[in-house]
């Protein structure tokens, strides 16, 4: 077994295969946001019905993690990703024949919800893992981004075609791209460097192949029961439950359709929430280098902080010139994925490195939950108040709460815990955007 | 924090209604019918803050347009009798207005000087009330956790022990428990028989006083996420956020508080900003003695006092100074301390103030104990109780 084959390591190549669909996948998941207001112009819909579907898409993107890596070692990545958007392109077309809630439910909310939950939360860990020992960080990092790109890419876009027309050709051009993807997956991507006759890039002899020794649902499981047993982890994924409340379930899910409100046109308010994948780039970046070098905790202190101060000033931005808004997304969007470094960091500390991937994979489920209640909270903030502004303002309530939260959490060296079989399948699961 | 208190916008007194045209009580010819409401000051007409109700009692359709002072209602008026048209608007300094006019087509049918005077009259005394206690538990919140917070950091004097945190909490809770209370005071504003409605929450919600109480809110829970660190190696840093917090919140309160239309609302939110807080520190300076002068070992007491004292002296000169060129604003005259309501709450104030002053001063002089001290801060505390009252009545000017 060798180290590389030709000029390119063929992990770059699987890496560049992951990343694609990862930034198609962040396209589907940004998509809800787009059709709210279409939908409610064309059926009558209110706000928090659409709401409940963008909810149990999000929900079930963030609980499926640990399952998904159950799939993932029984069928490999391959079948497994190509299965998962075959899936998101059947469910995205089949809502061009919708005409009942319950099916926007059943077809955004858990067919599409399903399989992008097959994709995103664990996909880029598993690869960066088992693929590459060198430059395994920046994988990683590149990994995670694909999410806000895909956000800067697709959002525009998909406005523009659901304000030009129609938001039936958003749903066909979402199950198109999810089909086009499909052949790349199964004929570059593969689950292991020993199938094409290599080690992992950067690795020597003394580096075994990545494999998991575990049931993957068992040890997530035994990872859940840990974490009841430790007051950090309820800190943690307190915290991380309103972070998912305040960036993928509030503003992800709700600042188009409350900037149409306030009389911004949808593919202007698509643009803004696209630049905000712009800054969370930088900030996410920047939070990494501060993780290595400050108090984690002092970390998330800031970030929560500054977040909280920049959801209370968006009810005066709405109302002030366009400056207001573009100094909300930039304070908004500088923090939006950085709370991941300094989480996962704690993470770490607190259950020690072989642990961080299972228990970081339910803290994950926590963000989830807490984007799926804020997801449908809001909309019914907006159906029973007719404005966002207590959303708003609730959710930045919640950000300073969350500031005090970690805050609290104790800093303590990593305790081993026994009948526990450390797994890296969800290490580094990153709530992209 | 501090920045979202200052975007800006015009603040004045309690708006009232200038004018209205046609008036109230006109006789109107059939058809599209224009009413222009004139406000003393801008305002924002509340979500379902219109109702037309036509002479049969049916709900009327509306749209109305806000310009500044004016609020622009046209509605159809096809019907013989008499139409009312019921509005609430709140203003920037969130005080909530509302009124009912009619106008008849043809002969009225409705007595037009009966309409909703008994429930406008029940409604302002109950939201007065409630919001009365509300101002009070919020000034005293404020005191518990900023006056005494601040009084130590100037005596150079640990923050964090037992008592300290306790008084800390219980100012939290009454900060807390103020802004709950007060959302509820605007409801009753709304209207009496439906305090707790879900929907007149909202309105109060989403309107300017939604938007400052929520700023509060965060403020208070900003306090409580810091407070682990006041123990701790991170002391320093917790200190600057409660200071940089309190001076933010000083000023929210500022700008919910009456404003002097002569001034820009900059200068009156300054020096309400700034009578909060000094009456803050005066309070928590009263309340600190009355807590640790009896543990105070007998030689440090005297420098205590002569710290305390500057302190005090300092904070009721601001106080006074701040308050007098408020109440100057706000007056057409010293006539108007006796001859309307708003000058008597204040002058209530003035007289609890001054009985407080004078407790000090005897206090100082005897050396007194605890006692003494707890009775100077209840009696600021009721001065603060007629301050509270006071800001839920119209100024004369």
């Amino acid at each position: 077994m060798t180290n590389t084959r030709g000029g390119l390591h063929y992990g770059w190549i699987v890496a560049a295969v992951t990343f694609l669909t990862l930034l198609s996948a962040a396209g589907f998941r940004s998509t809800p946001s787009i059709l709210i207001v279409p939908l409610r112009n064309e059926f009558g819909w209110s706000t928090a019905t659409i709401s409940l579907a963008v909810s149990v898409n999000l929900m079930l993107y963030g609980l499926s993690g640990p399952f998904v890596a159950a799939l993932i070692e029984r069928f490999g990545v391959r079948r497994s990703v190509s299965a998962a958007l075959v899936v998101i392109s059947a469910g995205a077309f089949l809502t061009i024949y919708m005409h009942q809630p319950w099916e926007l439910v059943v077809l955004w909310g858990g067919v599409v919800g399903i399989g992008t939950g097959a994709i995103a939360p664990s996909l880029s860990a598993t690869i960066a893992t088992r693929w590459f020992v060198k430059g395994r960080g920046l994988v990683m990092g590149l990994l995670t981004a694909a999410g806000a790109t895909g956000q800067l890419i697709f959002l525009p876009l998909l406005a523009s075609l659901a304000v030009n027309h129609g938001w039936r050709f958003v749903s066909v051009t979402i199950a198109g791209a999810a089909l086009i993807a499909v052949p790349f997956v199964v004929l570059f991507m593969r689950s292991f460097p020993s199938e094409v006759g290599l080690r992992a890039y950067g690795a020597t002899e003394k580096d075994p192949e990545v494999v998991p020794h575990a049931n993957p649902i068992a040890a997530a499981f035994t990872g859940l029961t840990m974490g009841f047993r430790s007051r950090n982890f309820w800190y943690l994924a307190g915290s991380f439950f309103i972070c998912g409340l305040t960036t993928n379930g509030l503003i992800g899910t709700h600042l188009i359709p409350a900037s149409v409100d306030h009389g911004m046109s949808e593919v202007v308010a698509a643009s803004l929430l696209a630049t905000i994948g712009v800054f969370d780039i930088i900030g996410t970046t920047i939070s990494g280098w501060l993780t290595d070098r400050f108090d984690s905790r002092w970390l998330l202190f800031w970030y929560y902080l500054l977040r909280g101060l920049s959801l209370l000033f968006l009810p005066f931005a709405f109302g002030s010139p366009f400056a207001g808004m573009i100094a909300f997304i930039v304070f908004y969007g500088l923090d939006w994925v950085a709370t991941v470094p300094p989480t996962v960091a704690l993470t770490a500390d607190t259950f020690g490195k072989q642990h961080v991937g299972i228990v970081f994979g339910w803290i994950f489920a926590s963000h989830q939950i807490g984007a799926a209640f804020a997801a449908y909270g809001a909309g019914a903030v907006r159906t029973i108040f007719g404005d966002y502004q207590i959303a708003f303002m609730t959710g930045g309530a919640f950000s300073i709460l969350a500031a005090g939260l970690v805050l609290r959490i104790a800093k303590g060296k990593a305790q081993p815990i026994p009948g526990v079989v450390a797994t890296s399948a969800m290490a580094g699961a990153a709530p992209a955007s | 924090m501090l920045l979202l208190v200052i975007v800006p916008s015009c603040v004045l007194a309690h708006a009232e209604l200038a004018g209205m045209d046609p008036p109230s009580g006109a006789i109107v010819a059939r058809g599209m019918l224009r009413v222009r409401l004139h406000f003393t000051e801008p305002v924002v007409i509340l979500r379902r803050g219109l109702r037309i109700t036509t002479p049969a009692g049916a709900s009327e359709t509306a749209t109305v347009q806000t310009r500044g002072s004016d609020l622009l209602v046209r509605f159809a008026a096809n019907a013989p009798g008499t139409y009312t048209l019921g509005f609430r608007v709140i203003d920037d300094d969130t005080h909530i207005s509302r009124g009912i006019a009619a106008f008849s087509v043809g002969r009225p049918s409705l007595d037009v000087e009966r309409i909703d005077s008994g429930q406008s009259a029940f409604a302002s005394a109950l939201s007065r009330t409630i919001d009365s206690i509300a101002h009070w538990m919020h000034y005293a919140g404020y005191a518990l956790v900023f006056g005494t917070f601040a009084f130590a950091l100037l005596m150079r004097r640990q923050f964090g022990g037992p008592s300290d945190l306790r008084v800390l909490r219980i100012g939290l809770v009454l900060m807390l428990a103020g802004d709950a209370l007060s959302v509820l005071a605007q409801t009753a504003a709304l209207d009496a028989s439906h305090v707790f409605d879900i929907d007149a929450v909202g309105d109060v919600a989403a309107s300017s006083f939604g938007r400052l109480a929520g700023i509060d809110l965060a403020g208070a829970l900003l306090v409580w996420a810091v407070l682990p660190l006041l123990g701790g190696n991170d002391r320093a840093v917790a200190q600057r956020v409660i200071l940089i917090d309190g001076v933010a919140l000083a000023f929210v309160g500022g700008r919910m508080g009456h404003a002097i239309r002569a001034l820009p609302w900059e200068a009156s939110t300054f020096l309400s900003a700034v009578h909060l807080a000094s009456m803050g520190l005066w309070l928590g300076t009263v309340v600190t003695l009355a807590l640790c002068i009896s543990h105070t070992a007998p030689e440090q007491r005297p420098g205590l006092l002569a710290g305390a004292t500057k302190i005090a002296a300092l904070s009721l000169l601001a106080a006074s100074a701040s308050g007098a060129v408020l109440l100057a604003g706000h007056l057409g005259g010293l006539r108007d301390l006796i001859a309307s309501s708003y000058g008597s709450a204040v002058l209530a104030k003035v007289l609890l103030v001054a009985i407080a002053v004078i407790i000090g001063l005897v206090v100082r002089r005897n050396n007194g104990g605890a006692g003494w001290f707890a009775a100077e801060s209840l009696t600021i505390g009721a001065a603060l109780l007629a301050a509270g009252y006071a800001l839920t009545l119209a100024p004369p000017r």
